[in-house]
């Protein structure tokens, strides 16, 4: 029992020593965005990476989502004789939540988990070590980069889900299920208001710094040859998606 | 690379093993006798295989066997005289890695403008000690100094600007993967220098052919071998010509005529520029002719260190056993 006791006080204490840590991270990375010497290459590289080579990806998912949405939706609120709010419906559902979440989810699968791959690879090859010997800084000259990319990308790329959500929508409940398009883009207009849009960047731009954060910070810290690369990843990617839904949650409570 | 033996108009600037392996010819016993001769009738004596190149073409070998005597000397002169300054010193580093004491209590001295060797069974923490050096671990006890700076009193900048008086080759050549192999070498001048492109390619470029790696600037790491990687990387670490050179197994893992070659190339490059070298190494007992000084690190603790000559001649059944490679002896192989 006192056993059990201290374990948990031990791991307790490690868990909260951990988060220190990590935000200490994040502080020093953030001192490596605004301080120069400013690397614009890296910083492209990495918005290529994290935005550009996600779209596809982004794209086909908010079709998708858009159109299920749509489908779903009609048959819904045509029970209630209220088919007519299909447009809406799939526009603020887009735009306040699945856009954010689901393209941080789609970034996290995507770019984060090779974020942790990559920076894991680098510490256990002490590659970044070598940076280090070589008197630069490594949070500045990996970690930053990803970290401003991943703040720029990501509301961009919520703003393409949207829009291609909100046409999938379309797609389906007009095309498909014989909508007029006018009710349709006429509730969205009726609808949507510029706080919606405004809930959508902010939590855009703070899941961009979550996922870069989180995925940075374990890829960095891997110890333990190529097993630990993979469980950096593992964890990068099942942290990450978790504290976007929480923080979701948080966001969507204070502003609704 | 340069057509014919040329010798540039700086004589200053001796030519290294690559630049001269390019441009060779003949050379008899009696030029190198000559050569040898002229080297000890100046008062400051040139590099043997500069003056070689001056009275004419040359093969490698004959250069590398030149090299090799002229350290030879050098090496037999270190024993006799009294210790020079030091470059780094720890006093008392102790140093615990996952609950087991790596070094313990370790006092060591890396003389100034020497090249020292650090040898010992794998796992006795020699990367470790290495690591300390150049600050990328600290001590849990003890100091580590360099020059008259102590490391763990510095600020953050101070050690980055320390740290510039240094390069390391890393155990696994640490290249950048992302980066090709040009690149690679460039990267130190790139981020710490001023000089413009062409500078820096033409640096590279010379420096990758001193490692005998003049065709492969496109690759990437991953399509290199071994030995090339190892290249890589000790060119990387010379083309910022630092004043203390770090290198952890350069010749780990290589074809011995490869091995050779690279201690040919760190010695030239000593004679060349006389930076304070410090290498981890392996090779027993070749690397007891390329190092003025040894240090023998075992289970975390120095076990002997001296001159070269005096360290391979020691009774101590540890050390003798260690040079001869003996399977029976107080080092128990599990
Ligand atoms: N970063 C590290 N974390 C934990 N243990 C380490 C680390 N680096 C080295 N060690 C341990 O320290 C000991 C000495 O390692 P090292 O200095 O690399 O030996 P070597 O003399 O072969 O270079 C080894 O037992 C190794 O497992
Ligand atoms: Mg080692």
């Amino acid at each position: 029992m006192t056993l059990m006791l201290r374990n948990l006080g031990r791991d307790s204490l490690q868990r909260f020593w951990r988060m220190g840590h990590m935000f200490l991270f994040l502080l020093v990375s953030i001192f490596g965005i605004v301080r120069p010497p400013y690397r614009l290459r890296n910083l492209f590289k990495q918005i290529v990476f994290i935005g550009i080579r996600s779209l596809f990806v982004i794209v086909l998912t908010a079709a998708f989502t858009g159109m299920v949405l749509a489908l779903q939706g009609y048959y819904v609120l045509s029970r209630f004789g209220s088919e007519g709010m299909v447009g809406p419906m799939v526009a603020l559902a887009i735009v306040q939540e699945l856009g954010p979440v689901l393209t941080a989810l789609m970034v996290t699968g995507r770019a984060g988990s090779a974020m942790a791959g990559e920076l894991g690879v680098m510490r256990i090859k002490e590659q970044i070590d070598a940076l280090e010997s070589m008197g630069i800084n490594p949070l500045k000259y990996l970690v930053a980069p990803r970290v401003e990319a991943s703040l720029v990308s990501l509301p961009v790329l919520t703003a393409i889900f949207n829009v291609v959500g909100i046409l999938g929508g379309y797609l389906v409940a007009v095309q498909l299920l014989g909508m007029s398009s006018g009710t349709y883009w006429g509730g969205i207009e009726a609808k949507l208001a510029a706080k919606d849009i405004t809930i959508s960047v902010i939590k855009s731009v703070s899941f961009g710094l979550i996922v870069a954060w989180v995925c940075t910070y374990m890829g960095y810290f891997t110890t333990r040859g190529a097993e630990g690369v993979g469980r950096s990843i593992t964890q990068a990617v099942v942290l990450s998606s978790v504290l976007v839904l929480i923080w979701d949650y948080f966001i969507t409570s204070i502003m609704l | 690379m340069s057509g014919p033996t040329h010798i540039p108009d700086s004589v200053a600037l001796p030519r290294l093993l690559g630049e001269v392996l390019v441009g060779s010819g003949r050379l008899t016993g009696d030029q190198i006798a000559a050569a040898l001769a002229e080297q000890t009738r100046q008062t400051e004596p040139d590099l043997i295989g500069e003056i070689l190149v001056r009275q004419g073409a040359l093969t490698p070998a004959e250069l590398m066997t030149a090299l090799a005597t002229r350290f030879g000397e050098e090496r037999a002169h270190y024993a006799t005289q009294p210790p020079p300054a030091t470059a780094i010193r720890f006093e008392g580093v102790e140093k615990s890695l996952d609950g087991r004491k790596v070094l313990d209590r370790v006092d060591l001295e890396i003389p100034e403008g020497k090249i020292t060797a650090i040898i010992g069974v794998s796992g006795g923490g020699k990367s470790v000690s290495l690591k300390h050096m150049i600050g990328l671990m600290a001590p849990d006890r003890g100091r580590v100094i360099v020059g008259d700076r102590e490391l763990g009193r510095l600020s953050r900048k101070e050690l980055l600007r320390v740290r510039e008086r240094f390069s390391m080759l890393f155990q696994g050549s640490a290249l950048f993967d992302s980066m090709n192999v040009f690149d690679n070498v460039a990267f130190p001048l790139r981020e710490k220098t001023r000089l413009d492109p062409a500078t820096i390619a033409r640096l590279v470029r010379k420096t990758l052919g001193q490692v005998g790696l003049s065709g492969a600037n496109d690759k990437f790491p991953d399509e290199l071998s071994g030995g090339m990687m190892k290249r890589v990387a000790l060119a990387r670490a010379l083309v910022t010509q630092p004043e203390i050179i770090l290198l952890d197994e350069p010749t780990a893992g290589l074809d011995p005529i490869i091995e050779n070659a690279i201690h040919h190339l760190i010695c030239d490059t000593y004679l060349r520029t006389r930076y304070t070298m410090v290498i981890i190494s392996h090779a027993i007992p070749h690397i007891f002719n390329w190092c003025h000084h040894v240090l023998v690190l075992h289970e975390g603790k120095i076990l002997a260190s001296g001159p070269a000559v005096v360290v391979m001649q020691s009774p101590d059944p540890v050390i003798q056993q260690f040079i001869h490679g003996s399977l029976t002896g107080p080092i128990k192989i599990v």
